[in-house]
């Protein structure tokens, strides 16, 4: 493939670190699995710093990260610039995609769903009203004909190497101030919003018939609680690059959002997903989208339970007493179930490769007209 | 101007200086309280069809062509007939009122639109109201309208409908988004 050779990525941080998350981990993948200049330009460098402490470190003379200020200084055109989340370009920036004569592709990267209406929407070339350019949406998803997801080339490899290797689990949990892997302890790893029904899960598990440990990321640094059969490990905020071991090394993973609730799914373990509140629960539509897909991967006695565990994650409140102690019972069931369903993702071209073949075999880099 | 939320079935608008009619148009939400409108357009000038995915807040530039005032009357063959008040009868091919077939019952009132003399769309009106002919039993207790669930109209289009609403409910709909409205007593 001659071309392209180099991507522009737009972010714009609305709240969180799921905007900057995406971005960064695509734009790595661009720079280092394709060898692509790169810039990556990002109105808030904290969040990222977050994330990525060292990003700096990472970066190179064909990849960097540019603060996105008002008056940006940005005259030529990478071959494909993404405007992710639809962040809106400046005019200065779709002046220099116009002067490229269309040799540009634009692409609007958008956010991930598993609703039907976004692979009829994916990847039309759209003629702008005023610029008479060709943009496109790019829609992630899971399926063939989807955008795909984010994933590097060795990530199987690694998560396969690390879940088979106690030592190197232990390893990265002593860094964490983690206890170490005990086949009597079911482990969890907690990372949600505040509207996740967290006092009620905590009661169901302090009462559960094993011992159960949550590993849950917050500001508060590290400290331990224990409430009956339940020990609350909170542990300072994980980084990026990190937060992958977090999930393999974990029995079951509470993850939110897009970034991170795509990595449960690779790491090929029970997950349950916190998703992103939207007015007139739009987000209710969304992930009963993607229940549909998941849940079919389980057997079919199980798709019940784990379909109303993510409903009930999802609703503010009082859970069902006892609820999550059916829930954990059924682990070894959902472990083959997510097993299935991160084997189906791993079989998929990666949204990165997608995206690149999607710029080439469309001509959109000819795309005046 | 005209945000791309606010274009319908039936509206022209410039894209490139090509003037594009609607013959569909589907509102979706996106993520973070964003959502993307999908067009099926003709070019006016070519007669070619498209179609183009859009942010709901993209600017259009909008044509505003003669329309007149019209009802359904009846389907011949391929065309659908619609008539005005002094009975004059303008034919649309099924491409041209794609957008409209899931709401189309006889004597609706519309708008067709003509460019250069000729019937070119056919706009619904904003508000309608439609029976539901099929939905699943209403949920005892939740009036709350969170809760949604399939609803069928008498054309086989489906929407999302609060779990309140039972078969035979009467329900406003929203044209622009096919989003339910209220339960009409």
């Amino acid at each position: 493939m001659d071309f392209p050779r180099s991507v522009d990525i737009f972010c714009r941080v609305v709240d969180n670190f799921g905007d900057i998350g995406v971005c960064w981990r695509l734009a790595y993948q661009f720079a280092k699995e394709h060898s692509l200049s790169v810039r990556l330009y990002v109105d808030d460098l904290g969040s990222l710093e977050r994330i990525v402490p060292d990003y700096s470190a990472l970066c190179s003379a064909s990849f960097y990260v540019v603060r996105w200020v008002d008056d940006l200084d940005y005259s030529n055109a990478a071959d494909v610039v993404i405007e992710a989340f639809a962040c809106d370009l400046p005019p200065n920036v779709i002046e220099a995609i116009v002067r490229r004569g269309g040799e540009a592709a634009w692409i609007d990267l958008e956010y991930l769903t598993a609703e039907g209406w976004a692979a009829g929407c994916h990847g039309i070339p759209s003629t702008h009203p005023s610029t008479g350019l060709k943009k496109s949406m790019f829609f992630p998803g899971f399926s063939e004909t989807s955008g795909g997801l984010i994933r590097e080339t060795d990530l199987f490899e690694r998560r396969n190497e690390f879940q088979s290797d106690i030592n190197a689990q232990n390893l990265w949990r002593t860094a964490y101030d983690l206890p170490q892997f005990d086949e009597n302890f079911i482990d969890i790893s907690l990372f949600s919003y505040k509207s996740a029904p967290i006092p009620s899960f905590f009661d169901d598990l302090s009462s559960y018939k094993s011992p159960v440990r949550v590993f849950f990321p917050s500001n508060e640094g590290f400290c331990v609680e224990k409430i009956g059969a339940l020990h609350v490990h909170r542990i300072p905020f994980v980084p990026q690059d990190q937060f992958d071991y977090l999930l393999w090394t974990c029995d079951v993973n509470f993850v939110r959002g897009e970034d991170s609730f795509v990595r449960a799914q690779f790491a090929g373990r029970p997950m349950i997903w916190n998703i992103y509140v939207q007015e007139e629960d739009a987000h209710l539509i969304k992930l009963r989208a993607f229940l549909d897909l998941y849940c079919a991967a389980f057997s079919p006695e199980e798709r019940e339970r784990l379909a109303e565990s993510f409903k009930l994650w999802n609703q503010e409140g009082q859970t069902e007493v006892g609820w999550w102690h059916g829930y954990l019972d059924r682990l070894p069931a959902f472990q083959s179930g997510a097993a299935v369903w991160s084997d189906h993702l791993f079989g998929q071209p990666d949204l990165a490769h997608r995206l690149l073949a999607y710029a080439y075999n469309n001509n959109i880099l000819k795309n005046k007209g | 101007m005209k945000v791309a939320q606010d274009l319908r079935t039936g509206n022209v608008v410039l894209v490139d200086k090509a003037p594009m009619v609607i013959q569909k148009a589907e509102y979706n939400k996106s993520g973070r309280n964003a959502a993307v409108m999908k067009f099926k357009f003709r070019n006016l000038l070519t007669g070619t069809n498209s179609e183009a995915v859009y942010k709901t807040d993209e600017k259009f530039e909008d044509i505003i062509l003669e329309t007149k005032e019209v009802t359904y009357s009846y389907e011949s063959g391929d065309m659908y007939v619609f008539m005005d008040e002094e009975y004059n009868q303008y034919e649309l091919s099924k491409d041209d009122i794609e957008g409209l077939l899931k709401y189309l019952e006889e004597q609706m009132p519309c708008d067709v639109t003509f460019y250069e003399g000729k019937p070119i769309s056919v706009t619904p009106p904003v508000k309608i109201v439609r029976e539901v002919v099929y939905t699943e039993p209403a949920v005892r207790g939740d009036t709350s309208g969170k809760v949604m669930k399939p609803g069928r109209l008498p054309t086989g289009f489906e929407l999302p409908v609060p779990a309140f609403v039972e078969i035979g409910d009467k329900i406003e709909i929203d044209t622009r988004t096919d989003e339910y409205v209220s339960r009409v007593k």
